[in-house]
């Protein structure tokens, strides 16, 4: 999910909750430094769809949105821990996780990201992290440690930036890639690589370059964005919703875990058959297109439809251009 | 320089790719091009039944591949043609009999001498087409204007574009421009708009194909008749020449007149 919606609604938690609303901010923006900063004082409504839009994703993943919040700003914490977990700072960067460890007695460093992590509730979960040593001298066995911790957490330790040269020797020893700069981490994979991990929630979106050919098929516990068409033959299973950047002429599969505000939506509208969670519908008398029309006749106009579930049934209609993102009559 | 080894293939059965690989190898010899055809359809076996060739079968590709003949002397030559060949597949035998490491090294021979090698597939998407393709530098797929057809073709050409990174060519075959015209069928865009493929060719639906495949006379011996046009047109495509769609109306008076007022 994007930083920045975790961020909103870190926020409004916080309104609501019992924590001050202020420090819990402050902390949110140390913690999460590279989301896109939130202007002060958005209007509640953002907030609330923002929030709402994300509990929708967490359903499906079966994530607890109000404890992850409180336990990722581990407000709680004593005072002891606290220096210590402010030594060891996690950042998310484009294409992974970036690790610095501060100032302090190893073993606490250890004992924090590891909390650190549990906090994140899997928030970080599928992530390649990239370790920041800095002058640190750490040894094989160390590195060790911390690899085995984020393997707990399912993530994996990438490269190990360092000065120390010691370090690096260490990191080459257990086969991890080096960097010695001390700049701004590069992703050392394009910025998709963490999505192909199908079954993380991670990233809310997968999408599909390219045609689906009939015996395709695309399942993802992501929402799915397919660039091209979807065949008669081929299906388009997913978790979230499902869209289809192109002509959707096979069977799609949206909120396939069971989240019924999941919606189907394609630029030409003609699926086989359509499954939104565990409802069912097969597809209209397909239109007449322009050819073998009577020069009265004129060609049905052809617009990008949506597919959700009302009352229970699946409606399809026009996508609404006026407010992209949302069905006409809907407003979730 | 090798030549081009062309695999004919696509999926579902009796849609022509017998009739189309022997119509384009016989186009593509009159055009003067040294062409030898290979039947990989092992245990159903009838390139040589179309091709009017049965009789002078002697060895065939099981027979090469097992080493009881050179690969020279099983192909039979096409005395109606400058230089047609056809190497045979054995009707006793089985699919597996010939592996894919073995039919890629006899595609590979014949290409030093020929300039096209032109791969009859057998249908499905078992072991018989993974070794018709395997040699294979082009493919094309025919299809009919049917669903069955169209839907077979589009995973055929996923498995291409998934398993062997080809960009196979398309072939419209029985075509019938009138369905198509009133509507009633869906018509070469439609067909392009589900494949989204290059076309190569589209042959009309007309009886004298099925006539001239059935006598063993491939149409495209006989210029003069207007639907092996679409094979000598499909020809000069392979060839790497761009020539425009052939009208698909029987020449005739009616026809000229409907020309005239555009239907």
């Amino acid at each position: 999910m994007p930083p920045s919606v975790r961020k909103r609604k870190a926020v409004q938690e916080s309104r609501t909750g019992a924590v001050d609303p202020h420090s819990v901010k402050t902390r949110a923006s140390e913690q999460l430094d590279n989301a896109t900063v939130m202007e002060e004082g958005t209007e509640q409504e953002a907030i609330n769809s923002a929030a709402e839009l994300h509990n929708g994703a967490d359903q499906s993943h079966g994530e607890k949105p109000a404890d992850a919040a409180r336990a990722e700003f581990g407000a709680e914490s004593g005072a002891d821990e606290a220096t210590s977990l402010t030594a060891v700072k996690i950042r998310g960067r484009p294409g992974g996780v970036s690790i610095e460890m501060g100032e302090g007695d190893w073993d606490d460093l250890i004992k924090a990201l590891d909390e650190r992590l549990s906090a994140a509730e899997g928030f970080f979960r599928g992530g390649r992290a990239v370790l920041e040593l800095g002058p640190r001298e750490a040894s094989e066995e160390r590195l060790r440690q911390v690899r085995v911790i984020l393997v707990r957490h399912d993530m994996t330790l990438g490269i190990v930036k360092s000065t120390a040269r010691r370090t690096l020797q260490a990191a080459l020893m257990l086969g991890l890639s080096t960097s010695s700069e001390a700049e701004e981490p590069v992703p050392a994979e394009p910025a998709m690589a963490p999505v192909v991990a199908i079954t993380q929630p991670q990233s809310p979106y997968f999408v599909h370059n390219g045609t689906l050919r009939s015996g395709q098929v695309l399942r993802k516990a992501e929402s799915v964005v397919v660039l091209g068409d979807v065949n008669p033959g081929a299906q388009v299973i997913s978790a979230g919703d499902v869209m289809v950047w192109g002509r959707l002429r096979g069977v799609a599969h949206a909120g396939a875990a069971g989240n019924k505000k999941a919606v189907v939506a394609a630029i030409e509208f003609s699926p086989t058959q359509l499954r939104i969670a565990g409802v069912a519908a097969i597809a209209p008398e397909s239109k007449k297109t322009g050819r073998g029309l009577k020069f009265w006749q004129k060609p049905p106009e052809r617009r990008p439809e949506v597919a959700y579930i009302a009352d229970g049934r699946i409606v399809v209609e026009p996508w609404d251009d006026s407010r992209p993102g949302r069905p006409k009559t809907v407003r979730r | 320089m090798p030549g081009t080894v062309i695999t004919v293939t696509s999926g579902k059965g009796g849609v022509g790719k017998t009739t189309t690989t022997t119509n384009v190898a016989v186009a593509l010899a009159m055009a003067g091009k040294r062409v030898v055809v290979v039947d990989a359809d092992i245990g159903l076996r009838n390139l040589d039944l179309v091709m009017g060739l049965e009789s002078r079968v002697i060895y065939d590709l099981v027979d090469v591949v097992e080493g009881r003949c050179e690969l020279q002397q099983a192909l039979v030559r096409d005395n109606r043609v400058e230089a047609l060949h056809l190497l045979a597949a054995a009707q006793t035998r089985d699919k597996s009999d010939v592996g894919i490491q073995q039919m890629v090294s006899v595609c590979k021979a014949l290409s030093q001498t020929a300039d096209y090698v032109i791969i009859d597939s057998p249908a499905g998407i078992e072991h018989g087409f993974q070794s018709a393709i395997a040699p294979s530098d082009r493919v094309l797929i025919v299809t009919t204007a049917d669903v069955s057809a169209l839907r077979d073709a589009d995973k055929v050409i996923y498995l291409l574009e998934r398993d062997w990174k080809h960009q196979p060519g398309l072939v419209v075959n029985r075509y019938n421009a009138q369905l198509s015209r009133d509507g009633e069928l869906r018509d070469i865009d439609d067909i392009l708009d589900i494949l989204s493929i290059d076309l190569l060719g589209v042959v009309p639906e007309h009886k004298s194909i099925v006539l001239a495949t059935d006598r063993g006379q491939p149409i495209a011996l006989n210029r003069r008749h207007y639907v092996s046009q679409a094979y000598h047109n499909m020809a000069q495509r392979v060839m790497g020449n761009n020539v425009p769609l052939m009208d698909f109306r029987e020449p005739g008076f009616f026809n000229a007149l409907a020309r005239l007022f555009g239907r």
